[in-house]
């Protein structure tokens, strides 16, 4: 799963759990500064582990979907 | 809707909106997690967005552009020539509370490698700030090897990785030196010229005032090179233990000068410029050309303790002075030869914050390699056993047969000792709190030589007595090792009291052990190794010699002291034990409260004992008991009044035992008070800030 919060930053995780103020918790979290970060395949990711982003700071969230055929 | 990124790696489909609102369909407190995960891992889960563990969010980066040294002087953001003398005693003094931080137990990488000349000095064109930077990096390098080499520290005392920054290793020693000599006779040369330039009889007075600071600033600058030279010399020394002892004047140079160099840095400190103080999250740091307080964040596990102090120029002034001086002392201990004054100076020693001092006085004292160390320490052993008790056996002029046997088995008994006290010696390194730690673990290795010393005795003194020889070897290594156990199981007791971890329902049964079981055969084998050294000086006279007449025993003063000591914790036993029946300290509730597990607790790593044996927790409620029971409530003032007086008799003799004369006359007066009826307890204070095991009594 992706999430955008609300400074910026773009987290890829696992999604593990998640309550009823839609606060989650991603394991194995990759942090990247910026969208532009993420796109591109020169900046490395700072490995955080297992991270909770608070509900109210998510701005976006993304699944990854299989490809069809 | 899916938004691809360009590695196509990932295909991502927007779920936000459906996404919130399932979860709020939830209850509170339901959760939809995966099967395999639980809330008890989630513990150690990084919160995103609290200041305190996220380390990425973005208000907490500092706003600089600089990013690296190399693309500071790309952009031209950073100097690496043409500095300003006021730049260049900034750069110098900050650099300088930076290392005093590191070596206070904050990481390198928020501490010596925010200066950006450090990550590579060769980039740096100024040769001042090139040279101080690299001689930096090598103090700071062998520095780190002193104190991981002692291995006294843990985590709370210092950080010891190094984040795979160089430290200028490729550079050799003696040749980095001579560069170091070269700048400082340069700085010197450039100061005298300034001087010899001056004209003081110039009209203008604004340039002379600036010329007198150029002045200042030079002669500033050349005794901070003075400074770094003999700081590095000084570091330098790699066999300490040897330096120390026997190379002592050139050890001593060193230390004057750069005592002396640091008046003149504090002098000068304030003609540099003065660093701004930048805020970043909720600290500030002082920042100084080429300095970035938080560079190194990344490195940093996000655990880590984000952001910290740096200590002020009068601290880091203040931190060096001792450091110097403390060094100064630590000559004194190279010349030590027995271990009882080793060990006397280090627990003196073991106040001293500065986890560097610590690591130098293990180096000093012992070799760093663990087979000197072992020669070494046995070494320090005998000389020890023979200043104490003066083992017939190991005199020459002992008569008996088998004296090469004989020897032997005393050589194997060192052998077995000399580990455990190279252990003891170790912890008495480590701050106080892990000594009592530690010291509790090692109590079965010595209760273990206590078995085997009997044992020596035993068998030595049966040789004696088969030869029909008037020498007594019976009491002889046995007392030396009790001495040592029992003075180690006194201070682990007394450190209790240091440390504060007792409270003041439990003082009673520790002031009873003390007194009781501790001091009591430490006096009596004090006095039995009296009667054995003046037994075996009689019989190793000649037939028809003179006997001397009794002297005074060698042990006078501390067995004196000690009786002083044992009045006192047995007044103390007395009284505490009044307070508590009285009610003025209050014991816990019964129903969450047993005694005897506190008892057992407190006293359970002497266990391993059998000379003297731990007293069981039955045995101390019976003696207790009687004595509770055995006498009126005033009666038991009475007691520790008179205990009190005796002590105080005693104290007023010795003019080093000031406070103990006060504080044992203060609570003369309260308990004589108590026990004659004429006043009660109004509010019971205990002053333990004189002396942290004696408290003075207030009512």
């Amino acid at each position: 799963m992706k999430v955008h919060i609300t400074d910026g930053r773009i987290l890829i995780g696992i999604f593990l759990c998640t309550d009823n103020d839609s606060n989650i918790v991603l394991g194995s979290c990759r942090e990247y500064t910026n969208v532009d970060a993420a796109k591109s395949d020169l900046v490395e990711p700072r490995l955080i582990g297992l991270s909770m982003i608070p509900g109210n700071h998510i701005v976006s969230m993304f699944t990854d979907e299989p490809f069809t055929n | 809707m899916a938004s691809n990124d360009s590695s196509q790696l990932y295909n991502w489909k927007e779920i936000t909106s459906e996404f919130k609102n399932v979860c709020s369909q939830l209850n509170i407190g339901e959760l939809i997690k995966e099967p395999s995960f639980g809330l008890f891992e989630a513990m150690s889960a990084i919160e995103m967005m609290d200041p305190k563990m996220d380390a990425g969010m973005v208000q907490n980066q500092s706003q600089s552009k600089i990013k690296s040294l190399e693309q500071g002087i790309k952009d031209n953001l950073i100097k690496v020539d043409n500095f300003t003398q006021e730049e260049k005693l900034a750069i110098v003094d900050n650099t300088l509370c930076n290392l005093v931080t590191w070596l206070d137990g904050s990481s390198l990488a928020q501490t010596l490698f925010t200066s950006l000349y450090l990550h590579d000095p060769n980039m740096v064109q100024d040769q001042y700030i090139k040279n101080f930077s690299i001689a930096i990096l090598k103090i700071t390098d062998r520095m780190r090897n002193k104190i991981i080499t002692s291995a006294t520290f843990e985590e709370e005392d210092f950080q010891p990785l190094n984040y795979n920054f160089k430290f200028a290793n490729d550079l050799a020693d003696n040749v980095f030196l001579n560069s170091l000599k070269t700048i400082e006779d340069t700085s010197a040369k450039y100061y005298r010229h300034l001087k010899g330039e001056f004209k003081s009889d110039n009209v203008d007075k604004e340039k002379v005032e600036k010329e007198l600071k150029e002045i200042d600033m030079a002669f500033g600058l050349w005794h901070r090179m003075k400074f770094t030279r003999s700081f590095y010399q000084l570091i330098n020394f790699q066999d300490e233990h040897h330096a120390f002892a026997n190379n002592s004047e050139e050890v001593i140079k060193h230390i004057n000068s750069c005592l002396e160099a640091l008046t003149k840095i504090k002098e000068t400190h304030d003609l540099g410029a003065k660093p701004e103080m930048v805020k970043v999250a909720k600290t500030t740091y002082p920042v100084v050309m080429g300095f970035e307080p938080t560079i190194n964040q990344k490195l940093l596990p996000p655990t880590f303790p984000r952001f910290i102090k740096i200590q002020s120029f009068e601290s880091t002034l203040d931190y060096l002075n001792q450091l110097f001086n403390k060094l100064n002392e630590l000559l004194r201990v190279s010349k030590m030869k027995t271990f009882n004054e080793i060990y006397e100076f280090c627990s003196n020693f073991s106040h001293v914050q500065s986890v560097f001092l610590r690591s130098m006085l293990q180096l000093i004292v012992l070799p760093r390699s663990s087979f000197d160390k072992g020669i070494a320490m046995k070494n320090i052993l005998l000389n020890t056993v023979q200043k104490f008790v003066a083992p017939p056996i190991l005199n020459a002029k002992c008569p008996v047969n088998n004296k090469d046997v004989c020897l032997q088995l005393v050589d194997n008994f060192m052998n077995k000792c000399t580990p455990s006290f190279v252990t003891l010696f170790q912890i008495l390194g480590h701050n106080k709190a892990r000594q009592r730690e530690k010291m509790a673990h090692i109590f079965e290795e010595f209760a273990s030589l206590q078995e085997e010393a009997d044992n020596l005795d035993s068998i030595l003194h049966s040789f004696f007595v088969q030869q029909k020889l008037a020498l007594v070897h019976y009491g002889c290594f046995s007392s030396w090792i009790l001495n040592h156990n029992l003075t180690l199981m006194r201070q682990f007791l007394l450190s209790g009291f240091e440390l504060e971890l007792f409270s003041k329902y439990e003082c009673h049964y520790v002031y009873w052990y003390l007194c009781e079981i501790i001091l009591n055969w430490h006096t009596s084998t004090l006095n039995r190794v009296d009667n054995f050294l003046l037994t075996n000086e009689i019989n190793l006279l000649p037939k028809n010699a003179k006997k001397p007449k009794k002297k005074k025993s060698v042990f006078e003063k501390e067995i004196t002291l000690q009786t002083a000591d044992r009045h006192m914790f047995s007044a103390f036993y007395q009284a505490f034990r009044a307070f508590l029946i009285e009610g003025y300290i209050k014991s816990p509730s019964a129903d969450f409260d047993c005694e005897e597990y506190r008892y057992n607790h407190r006293l359970g790593p002497f266990q391993f004992f059998t000379t003297p044996a731990v007293c069981l927790y039955n045995q101390f409620k019976d003696k207790d008991e009687y004595f509770i029971q055995s006498y009126e409530l005033n009666k038991l003032y009475g007691f520790a009044k008179d205990h009190f007086e005796m002590a105080k008799g005693i104290y007023e003799k010795y003019p080093e035992c000031a406070l103990q004369t006060k504080i044992s006359k203060n609570n003369f007066v309260v308990m004589r008070l108590l026990s004659s009826g004429l006043k009660k307890v109004q509010k019971l204070e205990l002053d333990f800030s004189e002396v942290a095991y004696f408290p003075s009594i207030r009512i």
